[in-house]
């Protein structure tokens, strides 16, 4: 043995093996739990980024007020300011965004030349920000000059018809390529004046179920055409900044007579679940590594403790304090990096196994997630290594601090 | 270092014993570079504690230590490291070796800290001392009297420019004991320093230019 490293033959006299090899398996055992938990929540966050298909892709969801007693009863449906304030206070909301109403007679019909039955109905139009909606197409523009209002109908509506209606009364189904193509009239009644415009399709909306049109056309027909325009606003639309947040749930839990559509139907509960699940789980692995932490702080402890004269005798034949720090913190450094990488590897084993399920589901890229959860893992064993750090001075200073 | 000096020094225990004829306790003393101390007194007076002192493992005493013109009480870790290495080297009365390693090993982990002595140095030290053939076996199967020799060479593979001996021959022979005081003195004297011995009245056979009642 080389003289320079004599001291550090001293120093491991009293490393217990049982004691550090328990600590190995014990915190093994939560950081694979604790990784696997983060590796696996950060694999399936794309699913919850955005919807698939239809024109929104945002997160978006609609807030409306429970109507109590009946259409023709007292119930007040509308929302107050104070009551929109604290909605956009709430944490989780990006934007919130009102409904804009028709408030004029709209009637829409499409004529099927001469001597043919015209098909028509009374309708409706609402609107909302145009941030709300992505991938709009070209056609949703209106010019103040313009005869032509870019209508987007629900995808439900279509598929109503198509498989519904259609099917039912032995009439063609049509493709939302040809209802695009289709353009009818429409009949703008109010404030004593009447004007016909063309009405076109301009898309297919799967997540606001309203028909829609631009906000800039509605706000200009309000004002030329809009009669008892109370601006009250019964509906509210939110774009939040993650649909899986639980906070959505706990502050809609308080308040009973909101009703919530949220764009995503069901994946919001999924997500709230999915959430639970891995809250529960990394809550697992914190409580196993909790005790195990402290279990390493009891071994330094112990080990200190009885190094005690050995760490004595050698500051006194001249040897610096952090020569005699310095063998420790290496070892619980190593100790700790081998934990996080051993960890790491059986971490990179589980996804290996869940992987395919997840391709199933659309998600194919799994580097970025075993990164995130690597960088994880070294910041992680490394805050451990440094409480240990800090731990191991603490005790070697407080043993050498001579009377 | 050319000096130590105390001042007004005080034990940092009530022992019990009467300090009041002491030389060194509540007076000023200085110890020289170059020059041999004799510190003789009976068991208790504080020999001990005085080394203690004046290595920087004992702080809680009164009264002031200079080492030149520095106080030691203003000394930190790193002072009292340059000291232990450089300038002061000690022979502890309860030897301070450690049992689980070899001899050599035990001379080892003083000597890499500063390389003062070659291998070759050593095994000549331990040849004279009458340990060679004990070079590889651990500390804890010597006697005292073969841990003692042990510890002498140890304080001498160090620069210093004091040596502190506290009773280092109690469990020696009078032959080995004019064995250790001929390589104490040689390397004293090739370095100049000062030695500053603790006994219970033995002078040893060192030439003494001062000798203190504790």
């Amino acid at each position: 043995m080389r003289n320079s490293f004599i001291h550090l033959k001293l120093l491991r006299q009293n490393v217990s093996p049982i004691q550090a090899f328990a600590y190995f398996i014990a915190s093994l055992t939560g950081v694979i739990v604790l990784l696997a938990g983060f590796c696996f929540s950060q694999d399936i966050r794309p699913l919850f980024r955005s919807g698939e298909g239809g024109i929104s892709r945002k997160e978006l969801f609609t807030i409306n007020k429970q109507v109590k007693s009946g259409i023709w009863g007292k119930s007040n449906t509308a929302f107050t300011e104070k009551e929109i304030e604290e909605i956009s206070r709430q944490p989780f909301v990006r934007s919130t965004h009102r409904f804009m109403q028709s408030h004029f007679e709209v009637y829409a019909w499409i004529n099927f030349g001469m001597g043919q039955t015209n098909l028509g109905t009374e309708m409706f139009f609402e609107s909302v920000p145009d941030e709300c909606l992505e991938n709009l197409s070209p056609e949703w523009r209106w010019d103040v000059d313009g005869k032509q209002i870019p209508i987007l109908i629900p995808r439900d509506y279509v598929n109503l018809y198509n498989f519904g209606f259609a099917g039912s009364q032995g009439l063609p189904q049509i493709s939302e390529g040809l209802m695009r193509e289709i353009t009818f009239n429409v009949r703008l009644t109010g404030n004593g004046l009447q004007e016909i415009f063309k009405g076109r399709i301009a898309g297919f909306s799967t997540d606001l179920n309203t028909i829609l049109v631009p906000e800039t056309f509605l706000r200009w027909a309000n004002s030329r055409f809009g009669e008892n325009d109370d601006g009250k606003t019964t509906r509210i639309i939110v774009e939040v900044k993650n649909p899986a947040d639980m906070g959505i749930t706990e502050f809609f839990a308080s308040k009973p007579d909101y009703v919530i559509a949220r764009n995503k139907g069901e994946s919001g509960k999924l997500a709230f679940f999915l959430n639970l699940l891995i809250s529960a789980i990394l809550a697992v692995g914190a409580m196993i590594l909790l005790p195990s932490t402290l279990m390493m702080i009891l071994s330094i402890n112990l080990l200190i403790y009885k190094s005690e004269k050995i760490l004595g005798n050698l500051l006194l034949l001249g040897y610096r304090r952090w020569s005699l720090i310095m063998p420790y913190c290496a070892a619980v450094i190593f100790l700790n990096l081998s934990v996080g990488g051993f960890g790491l590897w059986i971490v990179s084993l589980v996804q290996s196994l869940y992987e395919p399920r997840l391709r199933a589901l659309g998600i194919d890229d799994f580097s970025g997630s075993f990164t995130a959860t690597a960088i994880f893992a070294l910041l992680f064993m490394l805050s451990v290594s440094l409480l240990d750090i800090l731990w191991i001075k603490r005790k070697i200073n407080n043993i050498l601090t001579t009377s | 270092m050319n000096e130590i000096r105390l001042s007004n020094l005080q034990p940092p225990f009530i022992s019990g014993v009467d300090n009041s004829a002491s030389e060194i306790w509540f007076n000023k003393v200085s110890f020289l570079r170059g020059k041999n101390c004799l510190l003789s007194a009976a068991s208790g007076a504080g020999k001990t504690t005085l080394f203690a002192c004046l290595f920087g493992e004992r702080k809680n005493f009164k009264g002031n230590i200079f080492f030149d013109l520095s106080n030691i009480s203003t000394f930190g870790d790193r002072e009292w490291n340059v000291v232990r290495r450089n300038f002061i080297s000690h022979v502890f009365q309860d030897l301070r070796l450690f049992d689980e390693l070899t001899v050599i090993e035990n001379i080892g982990l003083k000597n890499c800290l500063t390389r003062h002595k070659r291998k070759e140095d050593i095994r000549l030290m331990l040849e004279k001392a009458g340990i060679a053939d004990k070079a590889g076996e651990r500390v804890e199967h010597l006697s005292w009297g073969q841990k003692q020799r042990v510890a002498i060479i140890r304080a001498l593979c160090q620069p210093f420019d004091f040596l502190l001996l506290d009773e280092p021959f109690s469990h020696l022979d009078r032959d080995n004991i004019a064995i250790m005081t001929g390589i104490i003195g040689e390397e004293i004297t090739a370095r100049g320093a000062g030695l500053i011995i603790c006994s219970l009245g033995d002078e040893h056979g060192f030439e003494y230019q001062q000798k203190i009642r504790i």
